[in-house]
């Protein structure tokens, strides 16, 4: 122990010194930064050329090497068709790159995925880049990596993506960006010119490995300030960190030194040091050190709650470690505490104060998993898979231990009360038990119903778990690993049964969300994102080129621009027009803004060649068309403009987008519910204008929402019942151009209220963690796997979960896979039939109509609601997606495999797996002829709603769900047929081991039936034989050792006696014939005599000697161990047997075989006197080791109290009375001693003190 | 018209009354309507120094319970008051503020707005932001409901 204290010492030492290192380096270090800044700087920036270089060189790399792959293969041959290319480039080994293969007349013959430059560019390049080396191509929504080759007649273009010039939603987006990845690696102001055309002052030239210039490299000149501070402040967190590990170790210094005072004074100090750390872990703010990690990012939790000790997941964890520590701590003391007799007064006093405990503790942990819940915005149900970001991961086991630190403090609590009350109480225990979960519950149901806090049924629940908790933790705990499982299990459906709770109410809030979304923008806001928008088009540096070029596609850079601004994820509906100086549409992409360019700025505007932004409003009917306008200009020159404008609309119903595309343009606000689960409506002046519901509101149902009382906020709830349904409505009132708007959002109590799905959900993420965590113990536990056996128990338990977890998975996989081909097949079979409604539909107006042949195919998706591409050998003729193929979203070229499919293995249709960034969705490819000639009909099922019989995610939902409880339901049916099965052989196991230890006083209850009767009740029978035996055997050998040794003894005794009775008789005979030798005859006879006498005397020692104890074998033996070792021997009495101690180990030296016989001896005592309960308490001071032994059987009578001790003395009617005489014997052989600490009616109280050498 | 003349007199006795009762009522009004506007100027008031100063602080007790926020960081979303405090306080430690000014407040009809424009110095380079922020209401007082900073 003192060499720990030494070492702490040690440790806390070194810790001050490097504190003061730091604080002496630290101010050389920065000065010395930043004095040699410059040249700091320089290393930077020739660190991120390198990498740069690196990256490009392993691009070009690839690309080179599959580029040759295509010219090896086809370079002998003078002739390559189009399908031959196709073949070669669409197999797997292409995947990274683009490729598009050009005959002689610049006609793209061979692409694997897009058409990634246009003829009029690709002649430019042709010329510039023949020589063979990489160059960056640059398309207005990608930049490439791109290399030009020739085979024969033909130029291979081949391409890698290095940066994205457009975003979407962030969950969807496939991001692909060079200057990204550098600025993350170096935290440096990093911008790459993807061209050679201007010369940059800062600029360092990237070069490919032909060593031509192909971009550049701009660093910014970050502030020297700002560097050196932030370096200075990652010292300052580093010195911090120091500081509290110092600390640390100095408080375990200390706590060395208090840990042999009293119980309380060592938890205090302990609490108080470990309350300490924490508060200095936040005010030193040290979670900085992590602050790249989302997991100190608040949008995933943050709470205000202590001024910040959990303002991020981060911080919330470690207040939970800092609680759960010290909840531990209480717990281990509130455990010595019950065992400790009180007066009444003290009992009751304290039985109060844990009740107030209880209700304080319920309320805590409420109003904690609320928190959760309310300031976070994980969808903890929604977004629970097993592979999710780890923040959420991180949160989850953030619950699981807020569950742990209520479960662990109610088992305290309860303990304590439990044992207070079986004090004064005259019940058994268990009685006591079911009072005390009655008073506690009432007084939580009392304090909810009069708070309303949370929920009646969240009360019980609570009540029912923690009590069964504790019942099992303090009566029926088997097994260490076990105890912890059953601990960590209840936290866990503990925590989810609030958190699903608290959900709920959540899903109520998200009606108002919804509400609050749906009224959000007005048309200040749209004019404030317009002046946003047109900030961030001004920054695009590289427009003018593009426009002036004119070699871009500008509908493409449209779109580019569109997605930069706040546009897309903000307004209703939005379009960028690219316009020239001649006031002509040069480019555009519109999001539902469905309205024909026309220039409206008038002509001053052209020659004024420099125009500020401008508003235009245009009114009508309360919609309002927010428009701006700014030049595209360099210096002087002037080449067009680009329009922005958008519209507002005050009842404009804009929910839930139309397809997966869209959606990931315009991301919907997320809410806990499902959003296909609401019914929104809509009313102007009273009368229903929009909605977003299947169902149909009658008059009244309607009048009810309408004139619903609102409140002073304007908003009211309502509950309505629809189709014998109850729904609860939030309902909102506004103004709108004068217009009085309701809005109205609902949502079925059926679909709010608690779901086992979501339960077992999360409850299946908390089991891989539990899992985890039990594997981690029991790995941390290593050094005891040679102890650890493979259980009787533990084979059966396996070999049932083998034989039916694993056909239940084997179902499980069979049944997805058979429901994903039934899918694929309907998928395929209504896309089909949809392709030939299609075909049929236009060769009938074809024949027949005077109609163009675009206005019959726009007539087509009108008529028959089918949403359609359609193309002219590879190149698209008509989309009625036609602005996601000009906006470059989707290839405006056949899919290679649809073509290969359909031109090479002549097929009529064909599904092909097709995405957009993380988005994948299925295409089918139907060879129509139409006025007999051959075009293909593109049908996707992302643009195409129709049921299927299980979704996907339906599928996934519902193996998901179903199969989990069914393992779930599984592992506890096997673990309770396992208990079953193997009990009885656990029991004779356990009372062979106490048979073998010398106790044959065991017999096993027998309750069996079969052969396992048959053999604990020939077991029973033998341990009778094995006493009684033992018994006559100890007789005979009693007998046969007394003859033994009378036998001996006569001998002994005999041989002195010769020499004395001879030497008598030789005196005698001197005496009668006065013999003159009289006197010294005398002095020898007597010298004989008493020589013989002392030999008599050595004798009688000898055979003393003989009968004492036998000799103890003293080794260094670990009393906790042996006390645990002994308890488990009596496991099958009816007597709860408990050991505690100070220490997990405690050694001294003694002989291990007597000291585990006074144990046994001790608790059979207990037992014999009716004791129910044992405790032994071990415990360890400076100068003594003391064991006391509690019990509440019979106690002692004060007559015999002061004779327990002696020799013979017993009250037992069989027994020699030798056990506690022998204890006590074997106590005073180690320098021990045992007395009677106290006794009466309710149980005696033994105390053992034992030298601590 | 003797029944109407005593309602007459009665009239005229209560007239007094009427109209004390009738300006008291106006008051309230014209007072309710000021004490509007001067707790929609103080809250205006209150987030302009605290952006300024990265003091969010001075204005989290006029948070809505759900707050919609859309940063520059690309952060944007509904959080609670809690969460805002801290996003906030997060966003002006990093970009933290040279200057703000609100430049336009507008307290015409139901939704208020105020447009400001914040300076900001980021890992020392600077830089500049439009700020959006509306009111609502909420337990009859006008809360921050939406904070824009593009």
């Amino acid at each position: 122990m003192q060499s720990l204290s030494k070492k702490y010492l040690i440790l806390t030492l070194l810790g001050v010194f490097t504190i003061l290192l730091i604080g002496v380096l630290s101010p050389k270090i920065v000065e010395s930064y930043s004095s040699n800044w410059n040249s700091e700087f320089e290393q930077i920036k020739s660190n991120i050329t390198e990498r740069v270089s690196e990256k490009i060189f392993n691009k070009e790399e690839t690309i080179t090497k599959l580029s040759s792959e295509i010219v090896n293969q086809t370079s002998e041959r003078s002739n390559v068709s189009s399908i031959e290319f196709l073949e070669i480039i669409t197999s797997n080994v292409f995947k990274k790159v683009s490729i598009n293969i050009f005959n002689s007349d610049n006609k793209l013959i061979g692409w694997n995925k897009d058409r990634v430059i246009n003829i009029k560019k690709l002649e430019a390049l042709k010329e510039e880049h023949s020589g063979g080396g990489v160059f960056f191509l640059k398309t207005p929504l990608v930049i490439y990596l791109a290399k030009i080759d020739f085979s024969n007649s033909y130029l291979i273009m081949s391409a890698i993506p290095i940066e994205k010039r457009y975003r979407i939603s962030q969950s969807d987006f496939d991001e692909i960006s060079l200057t990204k990845e550098l600025k993350n690696e170096f935290d440096a102001n990093i911008t790459i010119k993807y061209d050679t055309l201007e010369n940059f002052n800062n600029g360092i030239k990237i070069r490919n490995s032909a060593g031509s210039q192909i971009g550049s490299l701009i660093i910014a000149n970050i502030s020297r300030d700002a560097d050196v501070a932030k370096l200075a402040k990652n010292i300052e967190l580093i010195q911090s960190m120091f500081l509290i590990l110092t600390l640390f170790f100095l408080l375990l210094w200390i706590y060395q030194k208090v840990k042999n005072k009293e119980e309380l004074i060592k938890l205090s100090f302990l609490i108080l040091s470990i309350l300490f750390l924490r508060f200095l872990f936040y005010w030193l703010n040290l979670v900085e050190l992590l602050n790249f990690s989302n997991l100190v990012n608040p949008i995933y939790f943050s709470s205000t709650f202590g001024d910040g000790i959990t303002k991020s997941p981060l911080e919330l964890f470690i207040t939970i470690i800092t609680v759960l520590i010290i909840v531990y701590k209480l717990y281990k003391y509130i455990n010595k505490l019950s065992k400790n007799n009180y007066s009444n007064s003290k009992i009751i006093f304290a039985a109060i104060l844990f009740s107030s405990l209880s209700v304080l503790l319920y309320n805590s942990f409420a109003s904690t998993v609320r928190s959760v819940i309310f300031d976070s915005s994980i969808l903890y149900f929604k977004d629970a898979v097993l592979f999710g970001n780890y923040q959420t991961s991180f949160m989850y086991l953030n619950i699981l231990l807020i569950g742990l630190i209520a479960v662990l403090f109610s088992i305290s609590i309860i303990t304590f009360l439990v044992s207070a009350i079986s004090k004064i109480s005259s019940y058994r225990n268990s009685i006591n038990f079911i009072l005390l979960f009655l008073f506690v519950t009432i007084i939580l149901l009392i304090d909810e119903i009069v708070f309303l806090k949370s929920s009646v049924f969240l009360v019980i629940i609570y009540s029912i778990l923690v009590f069964s908790v504790t019942y099992y933790w303090v009566n029926l705990r088997s097994g260490k690993y076990s105890g912890i499982l059953i601990l960590l299990l209840s936290s866990s459906i503990l925590s989810i049964s609030f958190l699903n709770f608290f959900n709920s109410e959540l899903e109520r809030n998200s009606l108002r969300r919804i509400a609050n979304e749906l009224t959000r923008s007005n048309v200040e806001l749209y004019e404030y994102y317009v002046e946003d928008a047109l900030r961030v088009i001004q920054k695009e540096a590289e427009l003018f080129e593009m426009v002036s070029a004119k070699e871009t596609d500008l509908n493409e850079v449209a779109f580019s621009l569109w997605t930069k601004t706040e546009l897309p994820f903000r307004t209703q509906s939005s379009v960028v027009n690219i316009i020239d100086v001649n006031k002509n549409l040069l480019g555009s992409f519109n999001y539902k803004y469905n309205e024909e360019f026309q220039w409206r700025w008038g002509d001053e505007l052209i020659k004024n060649g420099h125009l500020p932004k401008s508003l235009y409003d245009v009114q009508s009917a309360g919609v309002k068309t927010i428009s701006a306008i700014t030049p595209i200009i360099n210096g002087d020159s002037l080449v067009g403009y680009v329009e922005v404008n958008v519209r507002h609309d005050g009842f404009w119903f804009d929910f839930v987008e139309d397809d997966k595309i869209l959606s990931t343009l315009k991301p919907a606000v997320e809410i806990s519910v499902n959003p296909d689960l609401l019914k929104i409506f809509e009313f102007k002046n009273g009368e229903l204008v929009n909605y977003f519901t299947n169902i149909l509101l009658t008059d009244e149902e309607e009048s009810l929402l309408i004139n619903a009382v609102l409140a002073y906020e304007k908003d009211a709830w309502l509950n309505i019942q629809i189709n014998n349904e109850n729904n609860i409505f939030y309902v909102k009132n506004s103004l709108e151009n004068g217009d009085t708007k309701t809005l109205a959002v609902g949502l079925s109590d059926q679909d709010i209220t608690w779901n086992l799905y979501d339960f077992f959900k999360v409850f299946f993420i908390h089991s891989i963690m539990i899992l985890i965590f039990i594997l981690f113990l029991v790995f941390i536990n290593f050094k005891k796997w040679k102890d650890i056996r493979i259980s009787f128990k533990t084979k059966i338990l396996f070999s049932l979960l083998i034989v039916s977890i694993i056909p239940i998975i084997l179902l499980a996989v069979y049944f997805k896979g058979i429901s994903d081909e039934k899918n694929s097949d309907a998928v395929n079979y209504k896309l089909g039939k949809r392709a030939d409604s299609v075909e049929e539909y236009i060769n009938n107006y074809v024949n027949a109509s005077t109609l163009t042949e675009k206005m019959i195919f726009e007539k087509a998706v009108r008529d028959l609601g089918i949403r359609f591409s359609l193309f002219e050998g590879e190149e698209l003729l008509f989309s009625s997606e036609g602005n996601y193929y000009l906006a470059g979203i989707l290839p405006k070229i056949i899919s290679p495999l649809a073509y290969l499919s359909l031109n090479k293995d002549g097929v009529r249709e064909v599904i092909i797996k097709e995405n957009f960034e993380n988005i994948s969705f299925n295409s089918l490819y139907h060879r129509a002829f139409i006025a007999g000639k051959e075009y293909t009909i593109k049908i996707s099922d992302v643009f195409n709603k129709f049921q299927l019989p299980l979704t996907g995610i339906e599928l996934n939902v519902f193996l998901f769900g179903t199969y989990s409880l069914a393992i779930i339901l599984i592992i506890i049916l096997s673990t309770f047929l396992a208990n079953q099965i193997s009990a009885p052989i656990e029991k004779l196991t356990k009372a062979t081991r106490s048979v073998s230890h010398g106790d044959m006083d065991i017999q096993i209850k027998n309750i069996e039936s079969g052969e396992i009767k048959e053999l604990i009740e020939g077991f029973n029978l033998m341990v009778r034989e094995l006493k009684k035996n033992q018994v006559e055997l100890a007789e005979v050998e009693r007998e046969s050792a007394w003859r033994e040794m009378a036998k001996q003894v006569a001998h002994e005794i005999k041989n002195p006696l010769t020499p004395m009775k001879l030497a008598v008789q030789h005196l005698v005979i001197a005496h009668k014939d006065k013999s003159e030798k009289f006197d010294s005859i005398f002095d020898k006879v007597t010298k004989t005599i008493i020589t013989q006498i002392d030999t008599l005397k050595n004798i009688a020692s000898e055979f003393s000697s003989f009968a004492k104890m036998p000799s103890i074998k003293l080794e260094e033996v670990d009393l906790v161990k042996i006390a645990n070792e002994t308890i488990d021997l009596f496991i099958e009495e009816k007597c709860g047997i408990k050991v505690d101690a100070s220490e997990r180990s405690i050694i001294l030296m003694s002989d291990k075989e007597q000291t585990q016989r006074m144990f046994v001896n001790l608790i059979r005592n207990a037992i014999q006197a009716n004791a129910k309960e044992i405790n032994i308490l071990i415990s360890l001071s400076k100068e003594i080791i003391g064991i006391e032994i509690n019990d509440n059987g019979d106690g002692i009578d004060k007559e015999i109290k002061l004779k327990i001790f002696d020799e013979n003395f017993t009250t037992k009617e069989s027994g020699m009375g030798l056990g506690l005489t022998l204890t006590k014997r074997f106590l005073n052989m180690i320098g021990g001693k045992i007395s009677v600490r106290e006794t009466s009616s309710n149980g005696t109280t033994l105390f053992i003190e034992i030298e601590n050498k | 018209m003797q029944i109407s003349l005593r309602m007459k007199k009665s009239f005229l006795k209560i007239l007094p009354l009427i109209l004390f009762f009738l300006m008291g009522l106006f008051g309230s009004i014209v007072y309710g309507q000021n004490s509007d506007n001067e707790q929609i100027e103080n809250i205006f008031s209150h987030f302009e120094s605290g952006i300024k100063t990265g003091a969010v602080k001075e204005f989290s007790d006029y948070l809505y319970t759900e707050t919609y926020i859309s940063l520059e960081t690309g952060v944007a979303g509904y959080f609670s008051a809690n969460q805002s405090f801290y996003i906030l306080k997060d966003f002006l430690s990093h970009y933290k503020p040279i200057n703000f000014k609100i430049i336009k407040i507008s307290t015409n009809n139901e939704k208020h707005y105020a447009i400001g424009k914040l300076v900001y110095n980021r890992s020392g380079v600077k830089g500049e932001s439009q700020v959006f922020v509306s009111l609502k209401l909420e337990s009859k007082k006008w809360k921050i409901y939406q904070i824009t900073i593009n």
